[in-house]
């Protein structure tokens, strides 16, 4: 069997599983960027990532994209944020 | 700038491209290709100084002071033996050793030992009153010595590139920005590891080229686990368990006494291992290599093992330019345990600016004492399982002082242990959830050195879209777990 680091790649090729990765996050995860840049401070910063990222939450929200996020968050509010089981 | 935020993500993404792109210019462009690698080791400084400046631009101009100075230092000693080259490598570690104490340790020597010492000497000579004004005086001050974030990390690495050269060890850097390249490594460079310079000075004057060959399996796999680390147990833990326990103990019981330590136990280590995984991750994607920090040091079965798995950069640098500078074990048993505490309390000392901090290192320093002893003296050793257990323990009660040492003293420290007193009283901390996270972070240890090289091996085999679009799914799912906002790691304050 061949030694698996054989099969370690070069920059280039990496760049294109980092830009795979970033793609993907973003899709997934823009509803939640959009909601992150209403609470940034107002400005042209605000102003522009809202700008950049709107089109892609539209997108992610109508094909679903986001299910993951939401379904970990729901996970996070259901087991761990509880303070007290007692309570 | 912190790791697990946006900002972080888009930076590495722009050096990442500009890293490749030229380098792989370099190689395409004959004639020029010289102009292109001194153009990327540039590009690597500049990315480096943006990191450490987004905190500030004043202290990133003094890191870039050091590198300057520093190289001035080895390449004065350069060549030269003792006697001759006693003079500039005492300069250059009375230099690197007085810029770190006057940051880091002018608050607390004025304010734990000179204030009152002085107030006693006063008293004597009758001069109270004129102490008392100098004192307040002076307050504004050293209210305003800010200290620089991995201050200590990168003049231990510092320390280490002028005594290496001043041994014969290392040649000094052939240009001064390989020397910045390697002090001012963004990955590393705040809170460590803190790598070699025998190690990484190499790398920084011969930068990878196009045919170096990513590991992109191991990285991704070591940032994932990093942010994993960090931003869902290490936050969790201290926002649900052992912030509430430390900020007021007197209102806990036995039980969540026991839970904050256990989660301050597991948060100081899921959170710096984090830093440190993260690190090495981001730095293979740039072609370099980093040794490994942590190797499960909760499994370890004496003190001794405990201290060579955990921040195993610091323990290997304060074992070689410590301990065995100082006598090591060469000089008999009494100097061999002095030098071991010795070593602990400045290891301490390193960590903070506090009693506590010493505290911790002379008492951690006494248990390798004491244990060096009875190895010698019994033959009886207990199951490892129980050397386990109980060296967990200790080690996770010191945490106690450790953590105190950062927060409000020993008062902090006291009602902790009168919190383990109230036998009975109602658990107010998240029990369920909080236990089933503190297992989750000691399994995480499970991932630790070599220990995911049979996962590794496999997911190297997958295509690097295939590898980038599971990290994605990762890293969505942790964003998902983890709290909004991202708290600053607790190695950033060493």
């Amino acid at each position: 069997m061949k030694d698996s680091k054989e099969r370690n790649v070069t920059g280039r090729t990496a760049a294109t599983g980092l830009a795979v990765f970033y793609a993907l996050v973003v899709l997934m995860n823009a509803p939640a960027m959009e909601k992150n840049a209403e609470n940034m401070d107002y400005g042209v910063a605000r102003d522009a990532t809202k700008a950049l990222v709107r089109p892609v939450a539209r997108l992610s929200a109508m094909f679903q994209l986001d299910f993951l996020r939401r379904g970990a968050a729901r996970i996070r509010g259901r087991w761990l944020d509880q303070r007290d089981n007692r309570q | 700038m912190l790791f697990p935020t946006l900002t972080f993500a888009v930076f590495f993404a722009v050096v990442f491209s500009l890293n490749w792109g030229l380098a792989a210019l370099a190689e395409r462009s004959a004639g020029c290709e010289r102009g292109f690698v001194a153009l990327r080791k540039l590009v690597l400084l500049a990315a480096s100084l943006v990191f450490y400046g987004w905190w500030s631009w004043p202290f990133a101009l003094m890191l870039l002071a050091s590198s300057v100075i520093n190289h001035g230092f080895a390449l004065w000693m350069a060549g030269r033996r003792e006697p001759a080259g006693r003079l500039p490598v005492a300069l250059a570690i009375a230099l690197n050793i007085g810029v770190l104490v006057f940051f880091k340790y002018t608050g607390f020597l004025f304010n734990g030992a000179v204030a009152p010492l002085g107030v006693k000497v006063a008293g004597w000579l009758g001069r109270g009153d004129a102490w008392i004004a100098f004192l307040e005086s002076a307050q504004p001050f050293l209210d305003m010595i800010v200290l620089p974030v991995g201050i200590s990390f990168y003049t231990f690495q510092a320390l280490s590139y002028v005594i290496d050269v001043a041994r014969g060890e290392v040649k000094p850097a052939r240009r001064w920005i390989d020397f910045a390249n390697y002090l001012a490594f963004f990955p590393q460079l705040v809170a460590g590891p803190i790598v070699r310079a025998g190690h990484l000075v190499p790398a920084m004057e011969n930068l990878p080229g196009t045919e170096t060959r990513l590991d992109t399996a191991r990285a991704g796999m070591l940032i994932l686990l990093g942010l994993i680390k960090k931003m869902v147990i290490a936050d969790y833990l201290a926002a649900n368990l052992a912030d509430p326990l430390f900020a007021m103990p007197e209102d806990f019981g036995t039980i969540d006494a026991l839970m904050g330590v256990y989660a301050y136990t597991l948060q100081i280590y899921c959170d710096f291992s984090a830093y440190s995984d993260i690190a090495i991750g981001c730095a293979l994607l740039l072609g370099f290599e980093f040794p490994i920090n942590f190797d499960a040091p909760y499994f370890s079965d004496s003190f001794k093992t405990f201290w060579r798995r955990w921040h195993i950069s610091l323990s290997s640098w304060l074992r070689d330019y410590l301990y065995i500078p100082l006598g090591g074990s060469r000089k008999g048993k009494a100097r061999t345990y002095a030098n071991l505490m010795l070593t602990m309390f400045l290891g301490g000392l390193w960590h903070g600016a506090g009693w506590a901090f010493a505290l911790w290192g002379i008492l951690h320093g006494a248990l390798l004492a004491v244990e060096r002893m009875l190895g010698r003296l019994i033959s009886f050793r207990p199951p490892k399982w129980l050397a386990r257990i109980f060296v967990f323990h200790v080690v996770a009660f010191l945490w106690i002082l450790f953590r105190a040492g950062s927060a409000d003293g020993m008062e902090t420290f006291k009602g902790v242990l009168n919190a383990f007193r109230a036998v009975g009283a109602e658990s107010k901390l998240p029990v369920t959830a909080g236990v089933a996270v503190l297992a989750v972070g000691f399994a995480l240890q499970l991932c630790d050195g070599a220990r995911l090289a049979w996962l590794t091996n496999r997911v190297r085999r997958w295509p690097v879209w295939v590898q980038g679009g599971l990290a994605a799914v990762v890293f969505t799912i942790i964003l998902g777990l983890a709290p909004e906002g991202v708290a600053p790691f607790i190695y950033f304050q060493f």
